[in-house]
């Protein structure tokens, strides 16, 4: 028994010493969420390390783990993570704590690199997700300076399913019904039209899937529709501006009708609302008895790829109803406490070049650059055209501040109660405006 | 006092201040002005009271459940057919409550039942927990109290049968006095766990403000989300005040729940009444087969999901990513349930009057143990991260070593208290008489405890290896270097990396996992049922 235990624990500890005797070649450890993005920088992992021989330490950890830890590595200074791949709201905080290199920092004595790549880089979206204040101290001033390269552009986009758009006994009964072709919905009343159209209890159809959880999915589906109606949460022209003393616009009428024209939605959709979430969507609509939903872009590759390979081609996607889209995304940030800093700016402007994007984008990436999408294999996955579309015509609609999860969270607070009939439209929102108000205040330090 | 008691005092001590050290960076940053602020945070107060409720009818369902349908197994002889398979009933607390959510997601996720709960009430959601506790806990509690009961002694058993007690006699003056350490240890338990209800109500309802359902741990992360955009100091600060009250709140609530329990079973035990009845053992042949079909039931309960999601798994997973954290977990179990054990025997022997039993001496050992359970997950995390800060990411060896440590004090109150527990049966008479004898340290471990816990304590590694398994906090605080259990699973059925295929993967080692504590068990059970049949 006595050398049993003698070979474990000499077992153990040689594993332990191997283990910690690790290379001490260059190496880039990169944190993100768990998602299509690092997923697309993963699969050409070997592919750099091979031409750059420095190695490429991946860190996917779900949103919330991958935003504490990074949040708590910039703020112990423990320098674990030399790339944090993070989303918009992150990087009001990141630069007024100053715990990331700003771009002109990075570039500053490389005269080696080919930076061709930034004027393919969508404006509108790098201006959201990389841009910030030139003076943070200065709110009042709208000159801003480059902070970050973006690493995703996501948008939201309409999925439909084409087997029931292109049946023939739906299209004629829908032609028979309300005297117009049955389309793809492009703006808000076509959409409800269509929803209400395959609303079949009958064949257990439903028109629509909306997300109604709580983690942010409400309300960024919610601030979908208040574009379609050219509203804003604040008044704003990008994300991450404002100050302890911007105006909420919440309530005025165009949230109200954006929340009177959701709540309309109800009797078309499917699932439990209140715990439908992003993957609980994906998984209603794969079951094939739902026409529409409004997904995030980055989830696009999840929905039509079975993971071997294989894409479900009963799905289809175009931009969302209105003529605006949403920005998302987020951006590349190179820790201060990096010791690798030159590496890892040259990696990142290898994942920013055109034939590097285009492989990403086969691998589920919303790529930031526009030129990779016209690429002939980039144009073989099925939502890359309305993707770009999409990009091209997207403006702000989320908040980015230090204030953005606060109104996330009030927000589905009073949407869910809204939809629950637990509080009337107008008092709801009054109510969200008025909490906004009073708890974003202090966040501006 | 003699050396050898100070010197097993001076180790007792020393683990629980160890213990308590970890909480040292949140006690040095409380902010007393932050606290004051929180009585007006309407929505804070509303989420700890239900909390706090819940918990507190939770636990004593539990525990009553537990003591209940043990009495219905009481006829079940430990080592019978059925007795040996009652092992069974441990299976759902070593699965854990992360796998338990994504079975039931997977199994009653589509029900009607399921969406009429999703967009009903909060209370319907409490209830439904309430239930899912009631696999995860409650079985395991009816196999403690029924192994409790089995050890009652045969003298006191044949006393009752020559003198015709009724049930109700047996109940009052045997199966309750019998029962009573188990009975607060189990609520306190209870009472942890569902104060700390977080995983499985957030990922089957996502819990929300607008939806009434948080609890006060969905509370404290979704407010130290929104701070952390301000900056991690900021929202440490807050997330520290904050929990300074539900500390304060869940240790009030412990020592009045075990309080309650306490007098409501030192009252029940004490009166004087005794109805006219029957004696129960007139029927002793249909209260077997009602106890064997109960027995049965019991057991079909605990296996009965784990079957029906086998038929949903699809494995499209590499087994391999999860042998690491397998063998690290092994490593810091032996550790953790060594400490337990030295832990236990140290507070045996240190304190051999007080630590009898439990009783209001020994309430405040308990709470002082109970402190860093008590403490909020978010608070451990922080810290966590602070004591890495001071410490350094300097090697892998280092963060092997730390994560070790870390398990081991962590784990020391559940497992520390369950192995206290179980030294109660070393009376105080038998080590006087030790002393008297000046038997060496070596003899003493040896032979009161050592050669009459070994089963107990093979209980305790499995227990342990479950706790470090599923732990969620220091687990997650390392999860970029030792793969973690829940964090992966967490992050293959939420948010956008989301991969069911690889998810059942993970779900398939947790039921391995199970199974073979459940198989090693009952093999220890078959082959020594002399040791485990001789305590009384």
């Amino acid at each position: 028994m006595r050398k049993t235990l003698k070979k474990f624990a000499n077992v153990v500890l040689s594993l332990l010493f191997l283990t910690s005797c690790a290379n001490k070649e260059t190496k880039l450890t990169i944190i993100g969420e768990n998602s299509s993005s690092i997923q697309s920088m993963q699969a050409l992992q070997a592919e750099y390390e091979k031409k750059s021989n420095i190695k490429l330490d991946f860190k996917p950890n779900s949103f919330e783990d991958a935003f504490n830890k990074s949040n708590q590595d910039f703020a112990n200074k423990t320098g674990l993570y030399d790339i944090v791949l993070q989303y918009n709201f992150s990087l009001s905080s990141f630069v007024r704590n100053n715990y990331v290199y700003k771009l002109n920092e990075l570039k500053a004595g490389d005269t080696n690199t080919d930076y061709n790549f930034e004027k393919e880089i969508f404006p509108n979206v790098w201006k959201e997700v990389g841009y910030y204040y030139k003076n943070p101290s200065n709110t009042k001033s709208n000159e801003s300076v480059i902070i970050a390269y973006p690493f995703a552009a996501n948008t939201m986009l309409l999925v439909y399913n084409q087997e029931l758009f292109n049946n023939p006994e739906q299209k004629q009964k829908y032609q028979e019904k309300y005297g117009t072709p049955l389309t793809v919905p492009t703006d808000l009343k076509t959409f409800k039209q269509v929803a209400e159209f395959f609303t079949q209890p009958e064949k257990g159809l439903s028109g629509v899937c909306l997300q109604g959880s709580t983690g942010g999915w409400l309300y960024y589906e919610w601030c979908s529709f208040l574009q379609a109606f050219d509203g804003k949460v604040l008044d704003k022209t990008q994300g991450w501006q404002g100050n302890a003393n911007t105006s909420v616009l919440l309530a005025d009428e165009k949230g109200v009708a954006a929340a009177e024209y959701y709540k309309s939605l109800k009797p078309f959709n499917a699932g439990n609302f209140v715990t439908t979430d992003g993957v609980e969507q994906r998984n209603i609509l794969k079951k094939g008895k739902v026409a529409m939903g409004i997904i995030w872009s980055d989830y696009a590759w999840g929905l039509i790829n079975d993971g071997n390979g294989k894409i479900d081609k009963r799905f289809a996607f175009a931009t969302t109803p209105g003529k605006k889209s949403m920005i998302a995304g987020g951006s590349y940030f190179i820790n201060k406490q990096s010791k690798n800093k030159k590496e890892a700016f040259e990696y990142i402007t290898y994942l920013l070049q055109k034939d590097t994007q285009i492989k990403m984008i086969q691998q589920g990436l919303c790529a930031p650059t526009k030129s990779a999408y016209d690429a002939p294999a980039a144009q073989k996955v099925p939502y890359v055209p309305a993707l770009k579309t999409s990009l091209l015509r997207a403006e702000y609609m989320l908040e980015a501040g230090p204030d953005a999860d606060l109104i996330n969270n009030v927000i589905t607070t009073y949407m869910q109660k809204i939809w629950n009939n637990e509080i009337g439209i107008k008092e709801g929102l009054n109510a969200a405006k008025a909490q906004i108000e009073k708890e974003r205040k202090p966040l501006f330090q | 006092m003699n050396k050898s008691v100070t010197y097993w005092r001076l180790i007792a001590i020393g683990l629980v201040v160890l213990t308590l050290l970890i909480l040292f960076p949140f006690f040095g940053d409380i902010n007393v002005n932050g606290i004051t602020g929180l009585v007006n945070n309407g929505s804070f107060l509303n989420t700890l009271q239900k909390t706090l409720l819940n918990a507190f009818v939770s636990s004593i369902i539990l525990a009553t459940f537990g003591f209940g349908c043990a009495l219905i197994l009481l006829k079940i002889p430990t080592f019978s057919l059925v007795g040996k398979n009652l092992a069974v009933l441990i299976l759902p607390i070593i699965l854990g409550n992360i796998s338990i959510a994504f079975i039931c997601k997977l199994v009653w996720g589509d029900s009607i039942m399921f969406s009429y709960l999703a967009q009903g009430n909060p209370f319907n959601k409490l209830v439904f927990l309430v239930v899912l506790n009631l696999y995860q806990f409650g079985l395991l509690f009816v196999y403690l109290f029924w192994m409790q009961l089995q050890n009652i002694s045969v003298e006191k058993d044949n006393f009752a049968v020559a003198n015709q007690f009724s049930f109700y006699q047996k109940l009052k003056d045997i199966y309750l006095p019998h029962s009573r350490n188990l009975w607060l240890l189990l609520t306190a338990i209870g009472f942890v766990f569902t104060f700390y209800e977080e995983s499985k109500i957030a990922y089957l309802f996502k819990v929300s403000q607008g939806t009434n359902s948080e609890l006060i741990t969905n509370w404290l992360n979704r407010n130290y989300q929104t701070n952390l955009l301000v900056n991690p100091n900021y929202a440490n600060r807050l997330a520290f005040d904050t929990s300074t009250v539900v500390l304060l709140t869940a240790i009030i609530g412990i020592i009045i729940l075990l309080l309650v329990i306490y007098y409501v079973i030192k009252q029940s035990t004490a009166l004087k009444y005794y109805p006219n009845q029957k004696s129960i053992e007139h029927n002793h042949s249909s209260f077997q087969k009602a106890a064997i079909f109960f027995g049965v039931t019991f057991s079909a309960v605990a296996i009965l999901p784990l079957i029906v999601t086998l038929f949903k798994i699809r494995l499209g997973f590499n087994f391999s990513v999860l042998g690491f954290p397998l063998l690290m977990t092994f490593i810091a179990t032996l550790a953790a349930s060594a400490t337990a054990i030295v832990f236990g025997i140290a507070s045996r022997l240190g304190w051999k009057v007080t630590l009898s039993s439990f009783n209001q001496k020994s309430l405040p050992f308990f709470v002082l143990l109970f402190v860093l359970l008590l403490v909020p997950p978010i608070v451990v995390l922080i810290t966590g991260y602070q004591w890495m800060a001071l410490i350094g990411y300097t090697s892998l060896s280092v963060i092997y070593t730390i994560w070790i440590i870390g398990h081991v004090l962590l784990t020391l109150p559940v497992l520390g208290s369950f192995v206290l527990f179980n030294h109660f049966r070393v009376s105080i008479l038998e080590i006087d008489y030790l002393q008297v004898y000046k038997l060496s340290t070596k003899e003493t471990i040896w032979f009161s405890f050592f050669s009459r816990f070994k089963a107990e304590y093979l209980l305790l590694f499995i227990i342990g290896y479950s706790f470090i398994w599923n732990e969620a906090v220091l687990n997650n605080l390392f999860s970029d270097y030792i793969p973690s259990f829940v964090s992966g699973m967490k992050m293959l059925i939420t948010g956008r990396g989301a991969d069911y295929d690889k998810a059942f993967g993970y779900l398939f080692v947790s039921f391995a996992l199970a199974i073979a504590s459940v198989i090693i068990w009952r093999s220890i059970i078959e082959k020594a049922p002399n040791q485990l049949n001789t305590e009384a």
